[in-house]
């Protein structure tokens, strides 16, 4: 039993996973953006800058957001090592990482969740209410694609209609933050369970081919059933 | 807090507004050719000159970018800001100089990253982060600003591939415990000579290289040949 992830990333908290998943985790978002900027055609310095953006880029808006200091991952030399093999192998071996697509599919929906809870449960820590940890939480879990997608002079993904990302991080991290508040279960099973419907949510919307949508307007519809003539209350339901 | 933090460093405070006035004239200069107006010029301008400091200086946490405690930086990117927008045309003729000055600057900015992150101590692998992105921060955020893909992670020049292996020049000689002054003159040289070693061949940035994809197509080729054998 070595020592834990809530060890690395945030102090005190207990939290069940050990410490090499949080390393893991930040592996997994670094290989993605290396492979990512290798293969948009970006060069060396934009293979390295991706990958650490997208493996710290969460990590890094979460110590931003909530003060409590220099970021962790700019403290313990190892998340930057990570970062750097990652962008190496996604410098090398980007067409096999596409190959792979299915297996970095799975582990980075397992890191989307990590990120999530870790975020969460950060925020709370330093007693901010369950509404922003929620917030915090979904931030740090696809800061890192945020960070690469903005980067890259994209539009960030998340933000456009498709498969479950920030959505699924959104029902787990709130999952997490209820079941550590309102609830006698201890902080590492809720993180365990949270990340499970991350997992979840995450892959059923691929398999499944689950789309969000563009913002869909209700004036139209709200105004209609307002103005409808034979409404009979001012409910509006009838 | 009041303590002013150029004085804790070797690197004369000259070198670094020369850095940021650099840095304001190219940008204003980079926004005027894209049409922007008095507005964006200023911001652009501001944003090239001081971006990589307060990039640094949000990661680094606990004060207050030193950009806003000490007021000759907006100053000095102001005033440069200014020339560029009264004067591009003047300042257009001196683009050999200013790249002459700001291929010394990279690693200049380098130092000014580094440095300031071991001063709050952060480990070496940190302050290299820190070292890079206050050398490439500013331009990275005009190309975001401007809605560019940022130039430095596009195959080209060598620029931020330059300050990422100066960076590790000084972190390793600041590691191997050489005098301060002889390691911000290493990698100010580092940088400098990588730069102009790659304008001079010709070097472009390397993009990533498929060994998979490169072994698969030796591979079926061997096959085919063996085939048709």
């Amino acid at each position: 039993m070595g020592a834990l992830a809530s060890d690395v990333v945030i102090e005190g908290l207990p939290l069940a996973l050990p410490a090499w998943t949080a390393f893991a985790a930040v592996g997994v978002g670094a290989v993605g953006g290396a492979a990512y900027a290798a293969r948009r055609g970006f060069d060396v310095v934009g293979v390295v800058l991706l990958a650490v953006a997208a493996g710290l880029g969460g990590l890094l808006l979460r110590d931003t957001l909530l003060q409590t200091g220099t970021s962790i991952v700019l403290l313990d030399p190892l998340f930057l090592i990570v970062a750097l093999a990652a962008a190496v192998v996604g410098f090398f071996f980007a067409g096999l990482i596409d190959r792979l697509g299915g297996l970095l599919l799975v582990l980075d929906a397992l890191a989307l969740g990590f990120f999530g809870t870790v975020g969460a449960a950060s925020a709370l820590r330093i007693q901010l209410d369950p509404v922003p940890a929620v917030f915090v939480g979904t931030a740090t879990a696809v800061g890192g694609l945020v960070l690469r997608d903005l980067l890259a002079g994209d539009g960030p993904r998340i933000m456009r209609p498709g498969a479950f990302i920030a959505a699924a991080a959104f029902i787990g991290v709130t999952t997490f933050v209820m079941l550590v508040e309102a609830t006698d279960i201890a902080s590492g099973q809720a993180q365990i369970i949270a990340i499970l419907v991350v997992f979840a949510v995450r892959l059923a919307s691929v398999r499944f081919a689950w789309r969000t949508r563009p913002a869909a307007d209700l004036t139209d519809r709200v105004w209609a059933l307002w103005s409808r003539p034979d409404r009979d209350d001012g409910s509006g339901t009838s | 807090m009041s303590t002013p933090v150029y004085s804790l460093f070797e690197l004369p405070f000259a070198i670094e507004m020369t850095a940021v006035s650099v840095g304001a004239l190219s940008g204003a200069l980079h926004a005027t050719r894209k049409g922007l107006d008095p507005v964006g010029v200023f911001t652009i301008a501001i944003t090239t000159s001081v971006g990589g400091g307060i990039i640094r200086d949000v990661l680094i946490q606990g004060r207050v970018p030193l950009f806003l405690t000490i007021p000759t930086y907006l100053l000095i990117a102001a005033f440069a800001a200014l020339v560029g927008v009264a004067f591009a045309r003047l300042v257009r003729a001196a683009v050999p100089v200013m790249s002459v000055v700001d291929t010394l600057l990279i690693g200049v900015w380098v130092v000014l990253g580094a440095e300031r992150a071991l001063y709050a101590d952060l480990p070496l692998a940190g302050a290299a982060l820190l070292g890079v992105l206050t050398a490439a921060g500013g331009g990275i955020l005009r190309d975001l600003l401007c809605k560019d893909v940022p130039a430095i992670i596009q195959p080209g020049e060598w620029y931020a591939a330059a300050a990422i292996i100066a960076s590790l020049v000084f972190v390793t000689l600041v590691y191997a415990g050489v005098a301060l002054e002889v390691a911000e003159l290493a990698t100010i040289a580092a940088a400098a000579g990588l730069r102009i070693l790659s304008l001079w061949r010709g070097w472009r940035t390397p993009t990533a290289y498929d060994v998979w994809g490169d072994l698969e197509a030796r591979m079926t080729a061997t096959l085919d040949s063996s085939r048709q054998r």
